[in-house]
């Protein structure tokens, strides 16, 4: 069963249109990458499922039709999101940050701050440190940490390798495994590194110029000639 | 001389921090300046007086019902006005600027423009080493900087503060944690209000009340968030008793009437060099 269904997405900015038609599903305990390159608009379909961006087209989410709900109450229906640039509070702590992530879910901050801090024990040395002083890696388990401190059914992942080096981009693949495996937590990343992508999720989209052009799984689009020439260059 | 200069300094600047602080939290939340604070704190020294004075009212009840005022013209003013312009900081700017002439034309009709002697808070002298100095005042420090200092508790150890301090560093950041920005600038500008009127009746019986009277302290709180850092809290504080200080210094030692004109150099100054301001950081 479908936990998020999207269906002729549109999106402007202006009078340029961002996305054009967009249409897919994601199934509960699924991952699924959305793959393509810079300017694609996979940041907008991101922030258009939480209500960032003026839309049309239908967005239902666990039953729930979206499209007509602002941020705030779709983030308390159980939509996480870690955006690209992770729009920390530079100025607080670590774990002020994720205390700000359980605005909407105070009686399980207990619970889901021991779970963040196991899944990335730096995080829990450095509780008290302002995340506008850490690297790169650190602040995107804190994006991510306080997308989980909200108790998502669905986890939003914007470009989690975005300048990370090789070993912090697989220990957030780990981290997103584990959520995916331990908790059955369904996620949509979004990603410029096809070959992150493809290892990570079960069910993967191209989206170009604000188009689904390609949908398959992993091994369905590693043969795919366009996947093929445009991405892995042979 | 010394020791007056550093009571006088301590007293005036508790009443500028509250003064600064409702003012910058409204341009940290939503990044617009609200010159209508000036009203604030006109309404908070004329309902006050209202109540007191003319209705003879208790002095406490008086008080929270000015408060009150305060806090119900910030929140009229953010839904009224500023939600409609929120994507335009110069058409905010602006309008309230035009509120706060508007808020003085009718404070003339009600009162009539002649200004008017407040009875104080808490009459009486102190002796603190050796300066007299007025129990009104000391009680209106005293109570600046317990709110000042609530205030300060609330936006670190608060959800709803810590909402506050969210959406002031980063509304999308905020927004997609489960806030709503506009809820949280209702907040702030009731909180606003709350502050301005507070201020506004300190003012009032500390110097008089009159309808010019909003002036002036919009003035010296847009000199208190310029030296310390549109934005933080802490920082108009300091500023607040650099500002202090460095007019008690002027009044006492060179001449009152120059007390104003220094604040102004000192705002060029930092603007010139640290435009940031001193401790210059988009946060509360």
């Amino acid at each position: 069963m479908a936990l998020l269904e999207i269906t002729d997405l549109e999106v402007f900015y202006g009078k340029a249109r961002s996305l054009h038609g967009v249409s897919l599903e994601v199934g509960a305990g699924k991952i699924v990458a959305i793959i393509g390159p810079n300017g694609a608009g996979k940041s907008t379909l991101l922030d258009s499922i939480v209500g960032l961006t003026k839309r049309t087209g239908r967005i239902v989410f666990d039953g729930t039709d979206l499209s007509r709900m602002r941020a705030p109450q779709i983030v308390s229906l159980g939509i996480g999101y870690a955006p690209e640039r992770g729009n920390l509070f530079p100025f607080m702590g670590v774990k002020e940050n994720l205390l700000v992530g359980a605005y909407r879910a105070r009686k399980e901050i207990d619970k889901n701050l021991r779970m963040v801090f196991d899944l990335f024990p730096v995080l829990e040395e450095r509780r008290n440190q302002e995340t506008r002083t850490q690297s790169g890696g650190e602040r995107q388990m804190v994006s991510l940490g306080r997308a989980l401190m909200s108790s998502p059914k669905l986890l939003l992942v914007d470009e989690p390798t975005m300048g990370l080096a090789p070993r912090v981009c697989l220990d957030i693949a780990a981290a997103l495994r584990d959520l995916n495996a331990r908790l059955g937590l369904t996620i949509v990343i979004t990603e410029q590194n096809v070959n992150f992508a493809m290892n990570l999720a079960q069910e993967v989209y191209l989206l170009e110029t604000g188009r689904i052009r390609l949908k398959g799984t992993p091994d369905e689009l590693r043969h795919e000639k366009y996947i093929v020439e445009t991405y892995f260059g042979a | 001389m010394l020791s007056q200069i550093l009571i006088q300094g301590f007293l005036l600047s508790g009443l500028y921090g509250l003064l600064a602080v409702g003012f910058t939290m409204i341009f940290s939340v939503g990044r617009v300046l609200n010159l209508a604070f000036g009203a604030n704190i006109m309404i908070g020294g004329y309902v006050y007086f209202a109540l007191a004075q003319e209705a003879a009212l208790p002095k406490l009840p008086s008080f929270i019902g000015a408060v009150l005022a305060g806090v119900a013209f910030g929140v009229v003013t953010y839904l009224i006005l500023v939600r409609r312009f929120r994507d335009d900081p110069i058409a905010v700017e602006i309008s309230t600027l035009i509120l706060a002439v508007v808020m003085q034309a009718l404070i003339v009709m009600i009162f009539s423009p002649a200004p008017r002697s407040m009875w104080p808070l808490l009459p009486g002298v102190a002796h603190i080493y050796g300066v007299a100095v007025s129990l009104n005042i000391v009680l209106a420090t005293v109570v600046s900087w317990v709110v000042l200092g609530g205030l300060l508790v609330f936006v670190h150890k608060t959800h709803l503060g810590r909402a506050i301090r969210a959406v002031s560093m980063d509304p999308k950041g905020a927004t997609i944690s489960g806030i709503d920005p506009r809820q949280i600038s209702l907040v702030t500008w009731g909180l606003s209000g709350a502050l301005g009127a507070m201020a506004g009746v300190f003012l009032a019986t500390y110097t008089q009340l009159d309808p010019g009277m909003w002036v002036f302290p919009l003035i010296t709180a847009v000199a208190v968030v310029i030296v310390g850092g549109i934005g933080s809290i802490i920082g108009s504080l300091i500023a607040a008793h650099i500002i202090g200080f460095m007019e008690t210094i002027t009044t006492t030692v060179i001449a009152a009437e120059l007390r104003g004109v220094f604040t102004m150099l000192l705002i060029i100054i930092v603007l010139l060099v640290v435009p940031k301001g001193l401790f210059g950081r988009e946060e509360i």
